[in-house]
């Protein structure tokens, strides 16, 4: 994967618009998922996308090393969505959205479909309450499968704060999804 | 072992990043810390619990960023071609011209006043005259109508002939990808698929001969069991048989005894 993406790089740096899209086009859900499961809001996902690829492609020729192609999209998705996230009230409107959703009733969307997924609803819930530097590393490497070097890359920030972060949100979503009886229900499944 | 080490060391076992020794001794580590163990195994549940949530897809029509259409495709550009035909018509219909009198420059519509003298009809005085000079205008009108109808004919042929010709292109270019589509397939896809039913082949091979090793090993065992309760059902069987008998001999011995003491 990683090769390909440094070809694919290389050759959208080139002008390859072809390349460009077919990159796009392979790491636009990703982001997307990482920003929907930041901030439990399709819109505001789409917008973090439309930012990340936005500046990714106006910055794309200063990219020197195509092989840090991922890392570099992850961290800019992240620094939108930190930006993003300083808007605390917003967070608190989705919050509510989220916890007035009905459990029944026809999906209209696959974003309605996750949420309206009783275990998906609070598992959404539990990951927008707990702290964000906690919920961006386990969004990183529970639905990314980054590495712990790649994720303090990332965030610039060391290793084993990483694993601390990870540690204290493990610990933190179970308390939470304790509460909700989720994962005796996943046990006993 | 300190709470940060251990903190580490057990993220780093959760997510498969320990080397080998390392993973054993933390595994050993583990069996003698029960409490660390409920810990970890508490962290997985919440994992297993997280992959609950699945991925959305989003919006294919935000997808690309710059659409790569030809040229063909570019209404914008056919749009102010028309436009412009149009505008140009129209001038011509109305004798648009550029008239410079006396150091000026004059736009005008209408007939030039020789052009007006050329096709003017004479003084009308009468019916006939009024008639023949409606027919003379007519005839002037129809003539511009049919030139305005052949230069967009033209015009419409040579646009159809520009978009046939960049449809074509644009076909060739769409087959072209198709085609480099379908040889990355072949160059990266099909290997690994191949190796991937190469790999499922053996492993049910493998299934099958150990599942007949099994079924050998069984029925050898079965047969085995059954001789030997065939051979212990015969020995009661005989047993039993001269028991019988010896039974049967000795109440015979017994009537016949019986029988000589009447005599």
């Amino acid at each position: 994967m990683d090769e390909i993406d440094s070809q694919l790089v290389e050759q959208a740096q080139s002008g390859d618009k072809r390349a460009l899209n077919r990159l796009f086009t392979l790491w636009y859900p990703r982001v997307y998922n990482l920003a929907f499961r930041y901030f439990a809001d399709p819109d505001q996902a789409a917008e973090i996308c439309q930012q990340t690829f936005l500046s990714i492609h106006k910055r794309l020729a200063q990219l020197r090393d195509p092989g840090s192609f991922k890392g570099w999209l992850f961290r800019t998705a992240i620094n939108y969505c930190h930006e993003e996230g300083r808007t605390i009230s917003r967070r608190a409107r989705h919050q509510e959205n989220l916890n007035n959703q009905p459990a029944n009733g026809l999906a209209q969307s696959p974003h309605e479909q996750v949420l309206r997924s009783e275990r998906a609803r609070i598992i959404m819930a539990a990951l927008q309450k707990i702290p964000a530097d906690q919920r961006e590393v386990i969004l990183m490497k529970e639905y990314e499968d980054l590495k712990f070097r790649e994720i303090a890359e990332i965030l610039d920030v060391s290793v084993n704060t990483v694993k601390s972060r990870l540690y204290y949100g493990l610990n933190a979503l179970r308390k939470l999804l304790t509460d909700c009886q989720l994962l005796n229900e996943l046990y006993h499944e | 072992m300190n709470e940060s080490t251990r903190r580490q060391q057990m993220m780093d076992y959760l997510y498969g990043e320990l080397e080998a020794d390392e993973r054993r001794d933390f595994e050993q580590w583990l069996a003698d810390n029960p409490e660390a163990r409920a810990e970890l195994d508490a962290m997985q549940e919440t994992r297993m619990a997280l992959s609950a949530l699945p991925d959305v897809k989003p919006a294919p029509a935000v997808f690309a960023v710059e659409s790569p259409a030809p040229r063909s495709l570019n209404l914008k550009r056919w749009k102010r071609a028309a436009i412009a035909a149009a505008f140009l018509g129209a001038l011509w219909l109305f004798n648009f011209r550029v008239e410079i009198q006396k150091g000026s420059v004059i736009l005008a519509f209408g007939k030039a006043p020789e052009a007006v003298q050329a096709v003017q009809p004479p003084a009308v005085t009468d019916n006939e005259q009024w008639r023949a000079a409606y027919a003379a205008l007519q005839t002037e009108w129809e003539r511009k109508w049919k030139s305005v109808d052949s230069l967009l004919e033209t015009q419409s042929a040579t646009w159809k002939k520009q978009q046939n010709v960049q449809l074509a292109g644009w076909k060739q270019l769409q087959e072209k990808e198709l085609e480099t589509a379908r040889r990355e397939f072949r160059e990266k896809e099909v290997p690994r698929v191949a190796y991937m039913v190469q790999h499922m082949q053996l492993e049910q091979q493998e299934e099958l001969r150990v599942m007949l090793e099994q079924f050998w090993s069984n029925w050898q065992n079965t047969r085995q069991t059954d001789l030997k309760n065939i051979g212990a059902h015969f020995s009661d069987l005989y047993q039993d048989v001269e028991t019988r008998q010896k039974a049967t001999e000795a109440m015979f011995v017994s009537l016949m005894g019986g029988s000589g003491v009447g005599k």
